[in-house]
């Protein structure tokens, strides 16, 4: 299992808790990982199993340890799709950056727990992709 | 931790990947290794991607100092 929390900006503002994001930068996405109750915006596209996603609330969470969003990895889970994919497009609320952006900035904070096994291949957990068709996204699986 | 970069959609996006790794710390720092995902700790990741195809990431644990 792993949790996180994430934001998503367009455009460097040293000052915590975003020390890379770019100075100036808009908001498109600032997301509290409510994973108990997914939604769209800011998810375009999700997909996932019974109890895969649930909301936590943990004490050590760096922001919002109230609100901590939780996706569940059974053993042998789900090569090559995993217990769950949420994907975000261009759009309001949303992620990803619209035509004409320059630098596209995501941050996101994230805990293993100790059961968790990463796939002995490849383990997305931020994956960015642009397609053909110019929209683009930022998925968790 | 694997860093990959793909362009399989039509060249839309022309990703050309370019990584660099500046990071201060005290302690053994293993990129491509378990540091940068022990259990229990809490990490930020950050990445900008900038059209011109260069990716920049960043990584560190909770109130630590950035790798």
């Amino acid at each position: 299992m792993f949790a996180g929390c994430g934001r998503n900006v367009l455009g460097g503002n040293p000052g915590a808790p975003y020390p890379n994001e770019p100075a100036g930068a808009v908001v498109l996405m600032d997301y509290d990982t409510k994973f108990g109750n997914v939604s769209d915006p800011p998810w375009g596209s999700i997909a996932t199993g019974p109890g895969n996603l649930s909301t936590i609330t943990d004490p050590s969470a760096p922001v919002n340890p109230n609100t901590v969003g939780a996706v569940r990895f059974t053993t042998g889970c789900c090569a090559g799709s995993g217990p769950a994919r949420l994907e975000t497009y261009v759009g309001p609320g949303r992620g990803t950056p619209p035509s004409g952006w320059t630098r596209w900035y995501v941050s996101d904070w994230v805990k293993f727990d100790p059961t968790f096994r990463p796939d002995a291949g490849i383990q997305k957990l931020f994956p960015f992709y642009i397609n053909a068709g110019g929209e683009g996204g930022i998925g968790c699986s | 931790m694997l860093v990959k970069a793909d362009n399989q959609y039509g060249g839309n996006f022309a990703l050309i990947p370019r990584f660099t790794i500046a990071y201060a710390s005290t302690g053994l720092v293993h990129l491509g290794g378990i540091d940068l995902t022990q259990a229990g700790v809490w990490y930020q990741y950050e990445v900008i991607v900038n059209r011109s195809g260069r990716l920049q990431m960043w990584c560190r644990p909770k109130a630590a100092r950035q790798r």
